[in-house]
């Protein structure tokens, strides 16, 4: 189950140079500066961009290869850029149906189901014109999804979407990629998004691939550590008490923490959840303190340090059972803590910073 | 007013417009497909000849098509249709290739990625959005091929009921000092123009259909 991509694409600064492996599965996300390249390796994999010589394999389907290329509609790729693109000739209806009805049997994501997630029901009649940026955004992502893809390609969809929306979205395409197995590969600028949903992550800089890997370890090795300063950590839901309604205890390297209940989630005991922790929402002490607000403390054992972007902050690598965290803290309070790898330290995490990205993992 | 020999030449004018336009239509679409999507280094090269008769009198294409079709269509409807398509095309292409670059490559794209063929997105999706520049192109080559002289007069002559068009008949009648018969037919043609070049511009002022953007 993977993707395989392998071109070369002279662009006006540098070439896109890209010979690469990636799993045909969960969301695998493309991060970099702009003008790095993303879009155009975007639209070489859906073979919107013939390049002479390039090889797109996906599964057992062969896109291309120096003697066959397989065109763009018969690829089922879902494409969902920036600009939502909807038929200006056509109500957001016939937008939809255009996908649907050129699908082939039988349709996973259902008619009914694909609007009702979108909330597109108030404005099925309606030209693309008479909708708001956010709206007809969302009216293309849906478009891309009727149409039964078997691979999302997203290039910042949600751009023009409000926080809330966005959020909403971003779950979404987590349910998609589980539920109905629909693999993505998804660039956007909203790096927390990106590295907290995706399962995968590939960094392109000038045309170059320069990192790429399980999001969770990416995020621990140069250069992302140092320019994203997040870890992503999978914790595990633990049965509540009686009566403790509105929190939630979670098991992370078999120590507890405990954050709030977040509202808009139903969790079973024993899930995997993913939490995003920036850098900047964890503190160091050497010993557990009694009177701080901050309740979650964790154990845990230095093993790097690197510059932060300020020149008088640094990253602190810590390693918690088989899972790695980084601390944002001052260059001072290294030296007065008499921190070096190896030290054992207690990380507090800042629990109200954690609920609201807490997800559902695989 | 109209003497039958005037009625036979504004049906041979007619029937030429007609089937120009229909031959352009179709040959100038892929030829201006190609012109506004192309990267090639030979697109200024192709631009240019498809430009030429704009600014070639009449009577160098007319001799060398008449020298080209000399064994076979010279002085036949067939030959002035040719002559005709030759010089009209700049007329066909432009239109069109100023509405697909309008339209760019993205809608192409787009219906693609829903599973639409070729022939499915060039009529969902390029006739739609370019019919602007459909209506110009046909109507221009229309009008255009109205008001020919020099081409025709070279490579059809003037046979009536064959190759004898309006422009040709009011020339031989005012050869034939029949200046009356020239003037209904002049002013009928002054007429047409005006009216058809109205609603050519009348088009052309209406802000065209924007992909994603506001009709």
């Amino acid at each position: 189950m993977s993707l395989t991509v392998k071109c070369q694409l002279p662009l006006r600064h540098f070439v896109l140079a890209v010979d690469v492996r990636l799993p045909a599965q969960g969301i695998t996300a493309i991060v970099g500066p702009s003008g790095s390249g993303k879009t155009s390796l975007l639209e070489v994999i859906a073979g919107i961009r013939q390049l002479p010589g390039a090889t797109i394999q996906f599964q057992d389907q062969c896109w291309q290869a120096p003697a066959t290329f397989s065109p763009l509609h018969q690829r089922r790729i879902g494409l969902v850029f920036q600009q939502p693109s909807l038929f200006p000739h056509l109500t957001v209806e016939e937008n939809l149906r255009y996908g649907w009805q050129r699908a082939s049997q039988p349709k996973t994501l259902g008619w009914d189901e694909v609007i009702a997630d979108c909330g597109l029901t108030p404005m099925l009649g309606q030209y693309p014109a008479q909708l708001s940026g956010g709206q007809q955004q969302r009216v293309a992502f849906a478009r891309a999804l009727l149409a039964q893809p078997q691979l999302l390609i997203l290039d910042e969809p949600f751009s023009a979407l409000d926080d809330d929306a966005r959020e909403y979205f971003v779950s979404y395409l987590q349910q998609l990629a589980q539920r109905h197995q629909l693999p993505m590969i998804w660039v956007s600028h909203q790096l927390g998004d990106v590295a907290q949903v995706s399962d995968y992550l590939v960094q392109l800089h000038d045309g170059h691939v320069v990192a790429h890997g399980p999001t969770v370890s990416a995020l621990q090795s140069e250069p992302l550590r140092s320019k994203l300063a997040l870890s992503v950590v999978v914790a595990e839901a633990q049965p509540e008490p009686a009566g403790q309604l509105d929190t939630l205890r979670l098991t992370l390297a078999e120590q507890s923490i405990t954050l709030p209940r977040p509202q808009s989630h139903e969790l079973e005991t024993s899930t995997p959840v993913r939490l995003r922790i920036f850098a900047r929402d964890v503190s160091l002490t050497r010993e557990f303190v009694s009177d701080s607000s901050i309740q979650n403390q964790l154990a845990a054992e230095v093993v790097d340090s690197f510059p932060a972007r300020h020149p008088a902050e640094c990253i602190v690598q810590l390693r918690l059972g088989d899972q790695y965290l980084l601390a944002l803290i001052t260059k001072a309070s290294w030296q007065r803590l008499g921190l070096q790898t190896g030290s054992r330290v207690i990380a507090h995490l800042k629990a109200a910073a954690l609920h609201e990205t807490l997800r559902e993992t695989l | 007013m109209l003497q039958a020999s005037d009625w036979q030449a504004i049906s041979v004018t007619l029937q030429l417009a007609g089937v120009t336009t229909l031959v352009l239509l179709l040959l100038a679409t892929p030829i201006a497909w190609w012109l506004a999507f192309s990267h090639s280094r030979w697109r200024p090269v192709v631009q240019a000849l498809v430009a030429m008769p704009l600014v070639l009198p009449p009577t160098v294409l007319g001799f060398y098509l008449l020298l080209l079709l000399s064994q076979s269509f010279a002085f036949t409807f067939t030959g002035i249709v040719i002559g005709s398509v030759v010089y009209s095309l700049p007329f066909a292409v432009q239109p069109l290739s100023e509405s697909f670059r309008a339209m760019g490559p993205r809608p192409l794209a787009i219906a693609a990625s829903l599973g639409a063929g070729r022939w499915d997105q060039f009529k969902t999706v390029v006739f739609p959005l370019c019919r602007g520049g459909f209506v110009v192109a046909a109507t221009l080559v229309f009008a255009h091929t109205l008001g020919e002289f020099g081409v025709i007069l070279m490579i059809g002559g003037s046979i009536p009921g064959e190759t004898q068009v309006l422009s040709v008949l009011i020339y031989d009648h005012t050869e034939a000092l029949n200046y009356e018969a020239a003037h209904t037919l002049s002013l009928g043609m002054i007429f047409v123009a005006l009216l058809v070049l109205s609603v050519v511009y009348g088009r052309w002022s209406r802000s065209p259909l924007q992909f994603g953007g506001r009709s």
